[in-house]
């Protein structure tokens, strides 16, 4: 439900864009916000574990949010960055 | 103890009062002192038995005078009611409403069907005197261990003596009154006879072991085998030969019901899931904050209405279109035992390790869990429905296609009228070309595109998404259509009686949505409902054709929080319940 | 039972036939590159997908892409040799969550997984079947996620497996979570955290986070290595119908559907 919300990462996206990044073993600057984390980027299930871990680390109170909730209707990375942002609640800086 | 009625009971009013004094007779299931609370029915589960001091409540409630038609002294006279009256008892315990009452009235129906006048006395006095049936049916192509039926009957002077076995039969060792579909080959290479017999006390009957299952553990299922057992020329139920017609005569009453029924079971299900959530804290992974989880207690009540709107058409159906009712009740019987058992594992991501807690405050969980699936006796129990479905989709190859007679079907669709013809079991088996539920689909699809309000462009769009899935399944049934015959059909139909089904339940839904508007109309005059629900059937059909909108989503949880608080149930009806 | 090697569409379907028609069930596994056609543009494959095509043309991850199509060519042969029908009769749907099936064939179940090279196909007449793989050298330990795998009881039994077993028994418990999450239709839905399994010495069985018993004697559950690198895990739910034995094996699967306007004349 949250696929339009591509634009509204700000700089979740930054954060989101390197622990991807550093997961699919690829540049950073190769990833952009449409990019579908199954389908265009090949991300399975233990590399969403990964992600959800790596963030964690980066956003203490996303262990609050399980995996399940966290990922809900979202299937691009804009989307993810846009829960993300509210989720945590914080402009990333 | 026996049972008298009369006509006011009837009335709508009559109807509501009847269920909330069952409901209030039951009491609350989650009050620890009440003896007929959920710790007590898990208990009994526990011990594969039914709870005595629920039996004794229903005996005193006289729940089966339910079954017996109002002109033999009881008070069915509308199938829509039986299955409200029946959730009661399905919300406390699926083996309950099984053993108490579904049983008996399976095979009841058959004697409505087609018994002599002293038959129908004497099953209604049976009954409402306490008594308990059951009924061993054909078994199905392709069967299972439960559906199993080898007996046979064959001639003798002055009836017929019956032979064989009968592998699972509910209550077997209890029951006062057997119906029994034998295969008499005398009468014919496949034919089929019904007999109604005294219940199993003669030395020529042997119950066999009783079967272990998964769920509804209180109903004592047991085999039965006949050893040259005499039948009199009395125990003839109907024509020698005449059971296959017979049997058809019956299930579009039992198929229609019975699912229905169950809905009470599910409906337990969500208020567990309810009470859950909300006694979570704000930042527990199962509150209600949770995005999933408000997501699958709204799928759920979703999931639901949409149920009960096809069980509300199809018990109507029996009694508004009955040469329709066929195809209606199968829909139902393919379609709510899947429905209804994912939804329940849909809601137990929100439990998480409490769906499995056999006791405690969740405990009804893992009991639904289990008893759902049972109800519906796995594929071999939705087949013969499906075989139905097909039959109507080459019966009639453009399916909802206007017949010149799109009358008024706005009955159909409403739940509380309480108005309605009786049953005439002769109709049920000349099965109409006809579809009026797809053929209310135009006229439906116009005034949702015309509704007004938030949600009137999600209902439209997902009403457009609908029909535009009618107009591809009867371009396949055309194709399928247009080859020629050959000895058997590519398994391809298969997928259209799936399609043909969601597409029906759509079209109820609609219906009901339709024909609830207004000022009183409450929630089912709300086009937030209907859009939730189109587009889950939809997407069911096509994942990506349509999306629920999400403010409606926001909608129907308050409305099954209100449920909650309020005590009522998640249905079309939304009763009162255990107070 | 052990998964069933199949090496491509020219290979015998005969095992698979015969385990579901004995025990009700058969997992299966395959190689990618066994089931990827030449060309993915080729005309035939819109038919042999159905409307997963649609899915398929929104695809941009090569792998991803490969593996999509073979495991639902896979599939579909599989159920078809099983049922008796040809792949292109039966549709594969998706319930609202996900959870792939043959649409309107519910006695026969399937569940799909792949990973790397490797395809999973599980099929069961008796109920439900989920099926997961994994390569069992797969590093999930010290990434953070025992700590969203395992449950308490899990972590201290993981704790307690030498060091250099530990990441595959990490593996294990993993893939049989999936499978049983998958088999319910929930895919990540269910929080891993909230049911575990029993340590890798015992029969497998589903446990509730302090250690009790979570789901009954209808869920079974298996794991196996395959092809010495890859960790396979099956959860199968009986409910007890009578799926297996001769008694089963003689009622059709897919019963020939008379057409009536035969009999009609």
């Amino acid at each position: 439900m949250d696929d339009n919300a591509t634009t509204s990462g700000g700089t979740a996206l930054a954060v989101l864009v390197e622990e991807a990044a550093r997961i699919l073993g690829r540049p950073p600057g190769r990833l952009e916000p449409g990019q579908h984390l199954q389908h265009d980027l090949g991300f399975d299930s233990v590399m969403l574990l990964q992600l959800k871990g790596r963030l964690e680390a980066r956003f203490p109170v996303l262990r609050e949010v399980s995996l399940p909730d966290l990922l809900l209707g979202v299937h691009t990375l804009g989307a993810l960055a846009g829960r993300l942002e509210r989720t945590t609640g914080l402009p990333v800086a | 103890m026996t049972t008298t009625v009369n006509r006011a009971e009837s009335t709508e009013q009559a109807v509501r009062e009847r269920i909330a004094r069952l409901e209030h007779d039951l009491g609350d299931l989650d009050d620890p002192g009440n003896p007929l609370g959920a710790d007590h029915f898990l208990a009994a589960d526990g011990r594969q038995h039914l709870l005595p001091a629920a039996e004794r409540l229903l005996d005193d409630f006289g729940l089966n005078a339910e079954f017996v038609p109002r002109e033999l002294g009881g008070r069915l006279d509308r199938l829509d009611v039986l299955a409200r009256v029946l959730r009661a008892v399905f919300r406390r315990d699926a083996a309950l409403g099984l053993g108490y009452g579904m049983t008996s009235y399976l095979a009841a129906v058959v004697v409505w069907a087609d018994g002599n006048e002293e038959q129908r006395r004497r099953t209604a006095e049976l009954l409402l005197g306490g008594g308990r049936m059951a009924g061993a049916y054909p078994e199905p192509v392709p069967g299972n261990d439960f559906l199993h039926n080898r007996l046979t009957a064959t001639r003798v002077p002055g009836g017929h003596r019956l032979d064989g076995r009968k592998e699972a039969l509910n209550n077997a060792a209890r029951v006062d009154s057997l119906v029994v579909f034998a295969h008499t080959p005398e009468a014919g290479e496949d034919a089929h006879t019904a007999f109604l017999l005294p219940g199993p006390g003669a030395a020529d009957v042997d119950l066999l072991p009783r079967r272990r299952t998964s769920g509804i553990r209180g109903c004592v299922i047991q085999g039965l085998r006949f050893s040259g057992h005499r039948i009199g020329a009395d125990g003839l139920l109907g024509a020698e030969g005449g059971g296959a017609v017979l049997a058809e005569r019956a299930f579009p009453v039992t198929r229609s019901t019975g699912p229905s029924m169950a809905l009470g079971c599910a409906d337990t299900a969500l208020r567990t899931t309810v009470a859950f959530a909300r006694a979570h804290r704000a930042r527990s992974r199962a509150s209600l904050r949770s995005a999933r989880t408000r997501s699958a207690l709204v799928d759920a009540f979703t999931d639901l209405l949409v149920c009960d709107c096809l069980s509300l058409v199809a018990t109507r159906g029996v009694h508004l279109l009955p040469r329709e009712s066929r195809t209606l009740s199968a829909v139902v019987k393919y379609l709510l035992p899947t429905v209804l058992t994912e939804m329940v594992y849909d809601l137990s991501v929100v439990l998480g390790s409490e769906s499995y807690a056999t006791s405690g405050s969740y405990g009804m969980f893992q009991k639904a869990a289990r008893d759902l699936p049972m109800i519906g006796l796995g594929s071999a129990g939705t087949a013969a429905s499906r075989g139905v479905i097909i039959e109507h989709l080459l019966r009639a190859t453009e399916p909802g296609a206007a017949d010149g007679s799109e009358g008024d079907f706005g009955r159909l669709f409403r739940p509380h009228d309480d108005d309605l013809p009786s049953v005439s079991p002769q109709e049920l088996t000349s099965a109409a070309p006809g579809d009026s539920l797809l053929a209310s689909l135009p006229a439906a699809v116009r005034s949702a595109r015309a509704a007004r309000g938030e949600f009137a462009g999600a209902l439209g769009e997902a009403a457009d998404a609908l029909a535009t899935e009618l107009r591809l399944l009867r371009e396949d049934c055309a194709r399928l259509a247009e080859r020629r015959p050959a000895g058997g059909l590519s398994p391809r139909v298969y997928a259209l009686a799936d399609r043909y089904a969601l597409i029906a339940a759509g079209a109820a839904c609609l219906g009901v949505w339709q024909h609830g508007a207004g000022p009183d109309g409450g929630l089912l005059a709300d086009p937030a409902w209907a859009a939730m629900a189109l587009a889950r059937i939809v997407g069911r059909l096509d994942r990506t054709a349509v999306r629920a909108p999400e403010a409606g989503a926001e909608h129907l949880l308050a409305e099954v929080l209100d449920r909650f608080d309020d005590a009522r149930s998640y249905d079309l009806y939304a009763t009162p319940i255990g107070r | 039972m052990r998964p069933l090697r199949n090496r491509g569409p020219a290979d015998s379907w005969l095992p698979v036939r015969r385990e579901v028609e004995s025990s009700g069930t058969s997992v299966l596994y395959a190689a990618v590159a066994d089931w990827l056609p030449d060309d993915l543009e080729r005309p035939g494959l819109a038919a042999a997908l159905g409307r997963d095509h649609k899915r398929l043309l929104e695809m941009n991850h090569v792998p991803n892409r490969s593996r999509f199509v073979a495991s639902r060519l896979l599939l579909k042969s599989a159920a078809a040799a099983v049922l008796g029908a040809e792949p292109d009769e039966l549709e594969l749907a998706y319930k609202p969550g996900g959870r792939p099936h043959l649409r309107g064939v519910d006695q026969l179940d399937v569940s799909l997984s792949h990973t790397e090279e490797l395809l999973v196909v599980g099929l069961t007449r008796n109920g439900r079947i989920g099926v997961d793989a994994e390569n069992a050298g797969r590093r999930m330990l010290g990434l953070g996620t025992e700590r969203q795998v395992c449950t308490p009881y899990e972590l201290e039994a993981v704790l307690a497996v030498p060091r250099e077993r530990r990441n595959g028994e990490l593996v294990r418990l993993w893939t049989l979570k999936e499978a049983y999450s998958k088999a319910i239709g929930q895919g990540l839905r269910f929080r891993f955290t909230e049911f575990g399994f029993t340590p890798e010495d015992r029969q497998v069985q589903m446990l509730r986070p302090d250690g009790t018993p979570g789901a009954g004697w209808e869920w079974s559950f298996h794991s196996w290595l395959v092809d010495d690198s890859y960790m396979v895990s099956a959860a199968v739910y009986d409910p007890g119908f009578g799926g297996r034995g001769p008694a089963a094996a003689a009622r059709p699967l897919l019963p020939v559907v008379p057409d009536p306007r035969l009999s009609a004349r």
